[in-house]
């Protein structure tokens, strides 16, 4: 089984390689570190991204390669995940307009795709944060958790033995939340407790620091980067299918919101097609 | 994996793909778009499109949508009806009304983004081996900086070559002492600890170094706690929530009153267009049509007032809550006091007391001694040349630079007229919280001299000998340094700050001279006193929460007259729980004394919880939270950092805490202006209402048509009600209670005086007006439909003007909630003025002009028939006086004696 790093020479796909290092050497999968051929990119830079990703992979003891590809890099991605045995493909996302960075990218285009593997787009906010992952944030919408984000994200915890949370967000109308009272607002929380609670006990059997906060909010996106902000977190998860662009069409752009003004660098999560 | 500030140089260079030599242009700029600008992203923008499409999807809006659709599905069945104009009619009146609404909103916003809007910093970065001066924007992870003396730092960064470089991190801390920076991170886990670190958003105050960037924008620590600030939502405000009230119950009642005729109609026979026309002209004669722009107006006049006043308000709805205040947390320095150091007392080695007179730094002043020798001058010269000497501060014709309390010593040293002699200084050694003390070393040829000046407790130590009495240096006996001990705690008991300034004659910080001490104030501001005081009358309870020490805080609550039951210093705080907080918070007046900003987000949270409204002032970034927390949330609009702006409800321009008091009453004001603005325009629900009731039961003609309704309602009563939301505070505003969380505006007062008081005498009026004229002209009663159809208008019209100049004379009656009108000057409000004589100019219209008069149904009236008006207008006048009149009786039974409290 692989991992597989997209590189292109750029701070950000080096540190998301780092990320990939870290997953492979939990499963002790292959670390495969791989460039589409393409002229925006030098290939130098390419390569000693690839070698300084290796050199950490030496520490850690996770198998290495190189694969450079060429063609349209969407095409050659996808046809190289059809070809090998994939778990998760990491890629970093980068600023691309004056205003977008996930819009049209490389990474959105490979988010629509059905896909043999597992894609985690990473948005590097801070490049020290993956030495330095402490505490993982997943928030959700009430209690909707999939096993496959889930995995992700207790797997991460377990490769940097860092401490994780679940925020569930409740979105409430500003009318409703004034006249919520605490005893309501309890036994919500306690529901969205109970239906979460095997997660917790795996958690405790998986041996990871875990708690779950609740939040009552009209608005999810400002309310998921307050409590980042708020809190010492070095590394979000984001569930991507209900965040792409289209989930709030009219109102906001979730994802490339969410992307811009994260203070911490931040995973989003699209789980293999199950075909 | 080792983070990025443990790493070597080379490592960390490396690391980040750069060279001490920096990045290259082409880097630059793909570093750019990997990583974004270095601006701190502001809030989503408000999609203005969707703001003003929300303006049609109100209640009342959606009211009139559904009245206009009415008017034509009517006028589909009865075309020659005219219900297609009353339904373009009612249109126009959503349009006028949401985009009033809408642009009232909309230029709060733009006024607040212009305020919000961060100057771009210039900063020196090395890039291709050459020095370049460039916007803090463009710096990129991976970028060095060169950091000099005074430089504001633009990114998080590592230093790779440092020379006493000292920053000021109170941006991020709250505490403002000098941090050393070194090239080692220490025994440091996270960034904010390690040692070798600097931050964005701090400031460099002496030294130099070499920095590469490895954090920009949202990911520095700075920009983390900026987004706190931006995120967060407040809950739906008092004033909203009640517009929300009076919209529904208006809402409910205009309903059942249009069904229950609309079916009364169909059951009578009136066929389905006569009861449909009923059913509108109530829904539409129950929507106060003016309610939201005029609410809108008031908010924004009332914040343009207090921005005149030095109070500017970010978000229009703070300014009601603003009214509710029960509370107001206020900050020591530079809000009650002037932040304006003066020394005051002068206390020399030698036993002398030296009073000083003059405020400021540049005001002068007279010494005046307690008892003096021959040698006297010349100590006080050696002790005012040592304090200017061991400063950086400086008063010149540019300005004032420096640290307050070291601008103090200057001012002092021009008052005596002393100069700094011409001597080398060679090395400084920094104050530091630690430390508490700072000196500096001078050459004068062979002599080498050290002065010294801090904290009684750091410096007191070290001094061995005094200056005594004989101008002779003397050993520093026991005996002695207990008077000094006393006379500085004597100082600190009258809200002075101590400085002990010694030297040596040599360079060594141990062993020294004491020369004297210097009592410092920070004057209380003007007007603070009288804030305070118009506070208590106010039933707010001002509370002082200051990093200083308890007598001194006491000391200055003292002179101004805030009164407290306690004192609570920060480490009784920390011990103590939450419960007991609040429990001494619901009862007692604190002055919190040694705070840190941090805490004071559960000062505020307690008060709250305690069922306070809370006023908040802060000026640092650690402030943030605690102004978001708060109900009102003020910034510091000198002293304070953009976070604190951004993060405020409001931001004083003077710093002042009389502005607060101002911007309270001004609060106030919203609220009864808008209290008095729903009664004026329920005054005219009951005349618009009786017309079709009187008409659905009685044999007489249609008194009044829905297009004249329309005509009141958006026409003649929206400039008086716009005026009355313009209204000036009231005289007693300030002498009444807060205005309760709990007290509605459409409480039972108001729907009394204005339905059934001021309504029945002005649909009295409205009817007398129309049944008289008829009755003069010949008109017989069970006669529905008139022969000529002149008539049938020209009563209409007397109609229109009954309810037109009752609500005139309404209007001015009502500018005042319980005072007479005779008590307030006319022209005090001149919109009422001029909205009084564009009604005359409308009426004149009415009559006159025979366009308008085929829309609204009018006619003219010989003037010899519009004497049948006269009376009403007088007659609701004097009522509603007499009403304010026995208002106040009743009040002033009721005021308890003072010596009954």
């Amino acid at each position: 089984m692989k991992v597989i790093a997209a590189m292109n020479g750029l701070v950000s796909s080096d540190v998301a390689a780092l990320y990939a290092l870290r997953y492979a050497a939990l499963f002790d999968y292959t670390l495969c570190l791989l460039h589409v051929l393409n002229p925006s990119d030098r290939r130098e830079e390419v390569e000693l991204s690839m070698t300084i990703a290796e050199e950490a992979a030496v520490h850690y003891q996770v198998k290495t390669e190189r694969v450079f590809l060429t063609g349209e890099p969407v095409l050659a991605i996808r046809k190289y995940l059809a070809a090998t045995r994939t778990d998760t493909l990491f890629c970093s996302t980068r600023l691309r307009t004056q205003k977008r960075f996930f819009q049209n990218s490389l990474s959105e285009k490979l988010s629509r795709l059905s896909l043999p593997a597992n894609l985690a787009v990473i948005r590097v906010a801070h490049v020290n944060a993956v030495f330095v992952t402490e505490n993982i944030l997943l928030p959700i919408r009430e209690d909707r958790l999939s096993v496959r984000k889930f995995a992700f994200l207790s797997s991460l915890a377990k490769a940097f033995a860092a401490a994780t949370e679940i925020y569930s967000i409740h979105p409430t109308g500003r009318g409703r939340l004034a006249a919520m009272d605490i005893h309501t607002a309890r036994m919500l929380f306690q529901k969205i407790n109970t239906r979460l609670s095997h997660y917790t006990n795996t958690m405790k059997l998986l041996d990871i620091p875990f708690t779950i906060k609740h939040a009552l909010t009209g608005r999810e996106i400002d309310q998921i980067l307050h409590h980042v902000a708020h809190h010492d977190f070095q590394l979000m998860i984001i569930g991507g299918r209900r965040l792409s662009q289209f989930s709030g069409f009219f109102r906001e752009n979730p994802m490339e919101r969410l992307f811009w003004h994260t203070p911490v660098n931040t995973i989003a999560f699209y789980a293999r097609d199950k075909k | 994996m080792i983070q990025l500030f443990a790493l070597d140089r080379q490592a960390l260079l490396q690391r980040l793909k750069t060279s001490e030599n920096g990045l290259g242009p082409d880097q630059v700029a793909r570093r750019l778009k990997e990583f974004g600008p270095n601006e701190l992203a502001t809030a989503a923008k408000k999609n203005y499109l969707l703001a003003y499409l929300g303006q049609y999807s109100n209640f009342f809006a959606i009211l009139l949508e559904v009245a206009a659709l009415l008017s034509f599905v009517a006028d589909h069945y009865a075309p020659d009806e005219g219900s297609d104009i009353l339904g373009y009619a009612i249109l126009v009146a959503v349009i006028v009304n949401a985009t009033f609404t809408f642009w009232q909103e909309y230029r709060a916003d733009k006024a607040m983004e212009e305020l919000l809007k961060l100057m771009p910093t210039k900063v020196s970065l090395r890039r291709d081996g050459k020095l370049v001066a460039t916007t803090a924007s463009e710096i990129v992870p991976g970028d060095i900086m060169l950091l000099e003396e005074g430089d504001k730092v633009a990114a998080d960064g590592i230093l790779i070559e440092a020379n006493s470089l000292y920053l000021n991190l109170s941006s991020l801390t709250g505490e403002s002492a000098p941090v050393a920076r070194d090239l080692l991170s220490g025994e440091a886990k996270r960034p904010l600890d390690a040692k070798n670190m600097v931050f964005a958003g701090t400031t460099v105050l002496s030294g130099s170094g070499v920095v590469v960037a490895s954090a920009t924008a949202n990911a520095t620590e700075f920009g983390k706690i900026a987004s706190l600030t931006k995120n967060v939502r407040k809950a739906i405000t008092p004033m909203q929530r009640e517009i929300i009230h009076i919209t529904r119950i208006l809402t409910v009642i205009a309903l059942l009153m249009g069904c229950f005729f609309f079916a009364l109609g169909l059951f009578s026979g009136k066929g389905v267009v006569l009861a449909s026309t009923f059913a509108i002209a109530l829904i539409v004669a129950n929507v106060p049509e003016g309610l939201l722009p005029t609410i809108a107006l008031s908010l924004s006049l009332a914040s343009q007032r207090m921005a005149r006043r030095n109070a500017l308000i970010k978000n229009l709805d703070s300014v009601e809550t603003l009214g509710s205040v029960t509370v107001i947390c206020t900050d020591k320095t530079g809000t009650l006091t002037r932040n304006e150091m003066t020394v005051k007392l002068l206390w020399l080695a030698g036993g002398e007391q030296v009073s000083i007179s003059g405020e400021g730094y540049r005001e002068p002043g007279e010494f005046s001694f307690d008892r003096q020798n021959e040698s006297t001058e010349n100590r006080l010269a050696v002790l005012l040349t040592a304090g200017l000497l061991n400063c950086r501060a400086s008063i010149d014709e540019e300005g004032l630079h420096g640290d307050p309390t070291e601008l103090a010593l200057v001012a002092a040293a021009r008052k005596k007229g002393i100069k700094a002699p011409e001597m080398k200084k060679v090395q400084e050694f920094i104050f530091t919280s630690e430390r508490k003390m700072m000196s500096s070393i001078f050459q004068e040829g062979d002599e080498t001299w050290l002065f010294a000046k801090g904290a009684v407790e750091a410096l007191l130590p070290k001094c061995i000998f005094n200056l005594a009495a004989d101008d002779s240096v003397q050993p520093f006996t026991d005996v002695a340094r207990e008077a000094v001990l006393a006379k500085a705690k004597e100082f600190e008991s009258q809200a002075l700050r101590v400085l002990v300034i010694a030297r040596n004659d040599k360079a060594d910080e141990e062993g020294l001279t004491l020369l004297g001490l210097a009592a410092i104030m920070d004057l209380p501001r003007h007007g603070v006193s009288e804030a305070v005081a118009t506070c208590k009358a106010a039933g707010i309870r001002a509370m002082m929460i200051t990093g200083d020490n308890p007598r001194t805080a006491a000391a200055i609550a003292r002179q101004i007259g805030m009164d407290h039951d306690r004192v609570i210093t920060g480490l009784e705080l920390e011990d103590m729980g939450d419960d007991r907080l609040e429990e001494i918070l619901a009862k007692e007046t604190v002055l919190f004394a040694r705070m840190a900003s941090s805490q004071k987000l559960r000062i505020a949270t307690a008060l709250q919880n305690a069922g306070e409204v809370v006023a908040m002032t802060g000026d640092g970034v650690n402030d943030a939270p605690a102004l978001k927390k708060a109900d009102i949330g003020i910034a510091m609009g000198v002293s304070g950092s953009e976070v604190a702006k951004e993060a405020a409800d409001m931001v004083l321009l003077d710093d002042n805490f009389s502005s607060i008091v101002i911007a309270i009453e001004e609060g106030r004001t919203v609220y009864f202006n808008v209290k008095k603005f729903v009664t004026y325009i329920l005054s005219h629900n009951a005349p618009e209402l009786v017309p079709y009731i009187l008409q659905f039961f009685l044999k007489i003609p249609l008194p009044l048509s829905v297009i004249q309704i329309i005509s009141i309602d958006l026409g003649s009563d929206m400039l008086p009600g716009l005026a009355l939301g313009s209204e000036r505070p009231e005289k007693n505003i300030m002498n009444r209670p807060p205005v309760s969380r709990k007290e509605k505006i459409l409480d039972r007062e108001v729907f009394l005086r204005g339905y059934f008081f001021l309504g029945i005498i002005e649909a009295s009026a409205a009817m007398t007006a129309f049944l008289s004229f008829l009755l003069l002209h010949g008109w017989q009663y069970g006669t529905v439909t008139l022969a000529d159809p002149l008539l049938h208008r020209q009563a209409m019209t007397m109609t229109l003007l009954g309810v037109v100049s009752c609500q005139m004379s309404n209007g001015w009656t009502m500018r005042s909630w319980e005072f007479s009108i005779f008590s307030l000057r006319i022209f005090s409000n001149r919109l009422m003025v001029v909205a009084t004589a564009v009604n005359l100019v409308w009426v004149w219209i009415l009559l006159n002009v025979a366009a308008v008069q085929k829309v609204f149904h009018t006619a003219h009236v010989p003037f010899g028939d519009l004497w049948i008006l006269l009376p009403f207008p007088v007659a609701l006048f004097l009522s509603h006086e007499g009403y304010k009149w026995l208002r106040r009786r009743r009040n002033s039974q009721n005021t308890p004696q003072p010596d009954h409290v």
